[in-house]
């Protein structure tokens, strides 16, 4: 079936829609100051400092999410569907929410903050762990929501063969459920960690902007548009390739598995 | 390898049936459990897999209870060895077809090397030695058949259960691998159950059938007896005869339902009886017959199945008949589902006798 006119004519303007600002990053990135500018100290510490923490919050997310996408996915306790709200809140609420909410959960005064400062002398807030924590709270939705669909979906009579084969609950996960979902796991964790590279609004709130320490490359970006133009645009072209091959390298391979 | 007989006295409550069984199956001895569909043969499987819990009953397998309510043991199916292979083999999709067999001596704690050496064995008892490396995506039907086989017999359970084993496969190598599964079944020292809804299947695999009808037990006993003596339509139709059950009066029988049908009993049959026609002896005619048979009744053709080397015709009248007729005699009569026939038996082809 050939396109119908309309449809060719919105899908053309959606697409011109979403490529035209990257058209106009490029059309203002100072190509002949490009390689001193990503070199420098500060600019090369935020990039650092994104990749080592969206990786974390990735990992984080990993460990945390999965099996909170299989409780949601196979149990039966009460309230689930609250609890499934609840676990998808931070997608739907502004970031800056998010932040202020770990801070006034995990701050110095915080719910748990101050114990955690009065027992431990852990202070979170305005510290690298903060960072993980704020990209974490934002992105780990993603991966439950993408890894529960697939535990759904998946034949729970291949764990019943598991059973009979003398395989336990753990090393049914491990071996059987674990591998069927694992496609799932890593579109998961890709929209995940992308997420967490991205962040911004909870970043901000919670863990301040401290270069070397809080100031990933988001942050640093929305700083210097104001000081340094140039800065501002080489590192927002590195997210934008960065970003790029990951998504065309991982959701080639994502798309040929499911389809 | 121990040798012992399961013992199963169960009962379970489902959406659209009860399951209440008491079946008993030798070492050695082959069990095939026949029914219609929904009549409860797979859940009686995952009940002795330890899948499902009976609401009340007990199992026993060589003589220890793996079930029994009313002591509260369940023993849960990963420490019961029971080997189950499923209807459509659920080998698992990312492991090779080695790794798949030695998945269960993996999970019982044998070490890797081991494991994979005594899965190659069992590979090579089944013949598919040369598809070790293979995924199961890329196994023919029967491979696959052979190797979930190979994977639940390499665990060496007490009790071998096998839900629907040809049904995945196609009718060409159905054949070729019922008799392979005949010889591996002979090979298993315990107990085995074959749940299948092919009566050739049954025929040819079991040394006993047990027929499920609604959760319960309708026939128990071997195919010849079954064939024999048919107790329900279900059995009837399932071993290919008709069934008429009714009240009798020397040689004829008013058939529950409407209809009558006359035999020529060597003595006389009184109250309730069944009689048995084998569907070759019912002939079909477009005009009501003349001449010597005494049943002869009108109805209409419902259905013609013409699979094999005969064809069954299916017809609706009082009583209902099955018949099987040559391809020619369906050419002659150009039969096809709403048509008017006759139907004729011979006294002499009715099979009757006291309930």
């Amino acid at each position: 079936m050939t396109t119908p006119l309309p449809v060719r004519v919105l899908a053309a303007v959606g697409f011109a829609f979403v490529l035209l600002p990257f058209l106009g990053l490029l059309q203002r990135t100072p190509w002949s100051q490009l390689p001193s500018l990503v070199t420098r100290p500060d600019v090369r510490q935020a990039l650092r400092l994104s990749i080592l923490t969206s990786l974390a919050a990735m990992f984080l997310a990993i460990v945390l999410g999965v099996p909170l996408a299989w409780v949601l996915a196979r149990t039966h306790i009460p309230g689930r569907s609250v609890a499934r709200a609840i676990v998808t809140l931070p997608m739907v609420l502004p970031p800056v929410v998010g932040g202020a909410a770990l801070l006034f959960a995990l701050g110095r005064n915080g719910l748990v903050g101050q114990y955690l400062d009065d027992w431990f002398d852990i202070r979170l807030p305005f510290t690298t762990v903060a960072v993980v924590l704020a990209q974490t709270f934002v992105s780990m939705p993603f991966l439950v929501v993408t890894v529960e669909a697939a535990l759904r979906s998946t034949d729970v009579r291949y764990e019943q063969a598991a059973a009979t084969l003398g395989a336990g609950r753990w090393t049914t996960f491990r071996r059987v459920t674990l591998p069927s979902v694992a496609p799932s796991v890593l579109a998961g964790a890709v929209l995940c960690w992308a997420r967490a590279l991205g962040e911004f609004g909870a970043t901000i709130s919670f863990a301040g902007n401290l270069e070397g320490r809080t100031e990933t490359v988001p942050l640093a970006i929305y700083i210097e548009l104001q000081r340094d133009r140039d800065a501002a645009i080489a590192m927002s072209l590195v997210l934008v390739v960065i970003s790029l091959v990951v998504l065309v390298a991982l959701r080639d391979r994502w798309y040929r598995v499911q389809g | 390898m121990k040798s012992g007989a399961l013992r199963a006295s169960v009962q379970l409550s489902r959406s659209t049936f009860t399951l209440d069984v008491d079946i008993a199956v030798a070492a050695g001895e082959t069990v095939a459990v026949v029914g219609p569909n929904g009549a409860g043969k797979s859940t009686l499987l995952s009940i002795v897999a330890g899948l499902l819990v009976p609401e009340a009953g007990r199992i026993e397998i060589a003589g220890v209870a793996v079930d029994d309510v009313a002591a509260g043991i369940h023993v849960p199916p990963e420490r019961r060895a029971v080997g189950l292979v499923f209807q459509d083999h659920l080998l698992f999709p990312h492991l090779s077809a080695l790794e798949n067999v030695a998945f269960g001596l993996r999970s019982r704690g044998v070490p890797k090397p081991e494991a994979r050496q005594r899965a190659a064995v069992w590979l090579e008892r089944l013949g598919v030695a040369h598809r070790a490396g293979a995924r199961p995506r890329s196994l023919s039907g029967g491979e696959a058949q052979r190797v979930a086989l190979a994977r639940s017999l390499a665990i060496e359970p007490d009790v071998l259960l096998l839900d629907e084993p040809l049904s995945a496969l196609d009718v060409e190598t159905r054949d070729r691998v019922r008799s392979e599964l005949r010889t591996h079944l002979a090979g298993f020292a315990g107990p085995r159950v074959v749940v299948t809804h092919d009566p050739v299947e049954a025929m040819v695999l079991a040394d006993r059938m047990v027929v499920l009808e609604g959760g319960r037990v309708s026939h128990d006993g071997t195919p010849a007896e079954l064939t024999r003596h048919p107790r329900t339509h279900y059995v009837a139709r399932f071993v290919g005869l008709n069934l008429y059950c009714g009240q009798a009066s020397g040689s004829t029988l008013d058939v529950d339902g409407g209809g009558r049908i006359v035999a020529a009993p060597d003595e006389p049959v009184e109250g309730q009886a069944a009689a048995t026609v084998r569907p070759q002896a019912v002939s079909l005619h477009l005009q009501r017959p003349e001449g010597t048979p005494r049943n002869v009744w009108p109805g209409r053709v419902v259905g013609v199945d013409a699979t094999g080397e005969r064809v069954r015709v299916e017809v609706e009248s009082e009583p209902p008949v099955i018949a099987e007729i040559t391809p020619a005699a369906l050419a002659d009569l150009r039969l096809a589902s709403g048509d008017e026939v006759w139907v004729s038996i011979k006294a002499t082809d009715v099979h009757l006798e006291p309930a």
